[in-house]
């Protein structure tokens, strides 16, 4: 049930948002929305990355890092500009987050029929 | 993995998913707040803006109809108001034309007078003062043009009016207390026709006539020139009078 800690952190997170109130100003509310999109996308990353084994917390936490502020960049350089160009990251990370979800699906649904073996009976049906 | 220990990514993992919550939940509470400042007093404010402009629209309505009802109250009335108005102004264009302040055009006659600078030359050791002209023989022949019906008459540019003189100074005769010099030419408007015989039948004439003065007339025909008369610019005095009708009507 090792599922149910990082679960429990976004229970914890819903919780500690509504009990506290970041003084966060309505112009930052686009920076936010990213954000809370760059974190998605890393979290589905790091699960895909524990899936293939090759996962680090550092590269993830960093990568988490790093995609965001170029995010709240192009969400400040579309403001000046006039044009939105933070619709380019909520596209990248969206287009992620499905292909990070796909590929979980894959090793979950691969994994699950592996340990029933149920693909070999399914493959002879 | 063993199970006695946690897996080196849950609190990675456990972290990123709190962060998510506790931006998620932030950004649900801006979003929230940005639809109530932007809706909610918005439109109470728009609210009470519609209630007033109604009530001002139906107050308006209201004043519009009272007024609608004053204007036809109006209208009835200046039907009677505009024909007192029309009489009064054409009454006070009769005053003013009687009172010879206005210029004035019709049909009349001319006369042209002068002195009799030959009569003078020729005989140089009589009086001169039976060669030029009068302040009398103006007078009279004014009279004369008034007694024939004359509705305005002017000696020279002088419109001779109820307060006007016909006088001598010296050797200056005087018609508005302005000077005058020989030619004189009396103009009137009236009946060519009876100042023509006014003038016929007028001692004074006939007798400036024979005498030898340069005296003719001129009557305006039908279809000739009309005389025009200039106004009177002098004022009238009225330092001591006072309207006995102006009494009696208050």
């Amino acid at each position: 049930m090792v599922w149910l800690i990082p679960v429990l952190g976004l229970l914890a997170g819903i919780l500690l948002g509504s009990i506290i109130s970041l003084q966060i100003p309505l112009t930052m509310a686009k920076y936010l929305s990213i954000a809370v999109l760059a974190a998605l996308d890393s979290v589905l990353g790091g699960v895909r990355c524990i899936y293939e084994n090759n996962f680090n917390g550092l590269i993830l936490l960093s990568g988490f890092i790093s995609n965001a502020l170029l995010a709240a960049f192009l969400a400040f350089l579309g403001d000046q500009l006039n044009v939105d160009l933070y619709m380019a990251a909520v596209f990248v990370f969206g287009v992620r987050i499905f292909q990070n979800l796909s590929a979980i699906r894959h090793y979950v649904l691969s994994s699950f029929l592996k340990k029933h073996n149920l693909h070999a009976t399914q493959r002879k049906d | 993995m063993k199970k006695s220990m946690l897996p080196n990514w849950v609190p990675w993992l456990t972290f990123l998913l709190l962060l998510i919550g506790l931006f998620f939940v932030q950004e649900l509470k801006i979003q929230s707040a940005i639809v109530t400042a932007s809706a909610d007093p918005k439109t109470e404010v728009l609210i009470s803006l519609i209630t007033n402009l109604e009530a001002e629209t139906a107050a308006l309505e209201d004043r519009l109809a009272s007024i609608r009802q004053e204007t036809e109250a109006l209208i009835g009335q200046a039907a009677t108001g505009e024909s007192q108005l029309t009489e009064l102004q054409n009454q006070l264009t009769q005053a003013q034309i009687q009172a010879g302040i206005t210029a004035l055009e019709g049909p009349g006659i001319t006369i042209q007078l002068d002195d009799n600078n030959s009569g003078l030359t020729s005989s140089p050791a009589d009086d001169p003062n039976r060669y030029i002209i009068h302040y009398e023989n103006l007078l009279y022949l004014v009279n004369d043009l008034r007694n024939a019906g004359a509705e305005g008459i002017s000696i020279n540019g002088q419109r001779i009016v109820v307060s006007s003189e016909i006088r001598c100074v010296g050797n200056v005769i005087l018609v508005n207390t302005t000077r005058l010099a020989p030619p004189f030419e009396i103009s009137a408007i009236g009946d060519p026709k009876a100042l023509e015989e006014a003038l016929a039948s007028s001692t004074t004439y006939q007798q400036l006539s024979l005498s030898g003065f340069p005296v003719s007339y001129k009557t305006t025909g039908s279809h000739s020139n009309n005389i025009s008369l200039p106004a009177y610019t002098g004022s009238f005095s009225t330092k001591n009078l006072t309207s006995a009708a102006h009494e009696e009507a208050s």
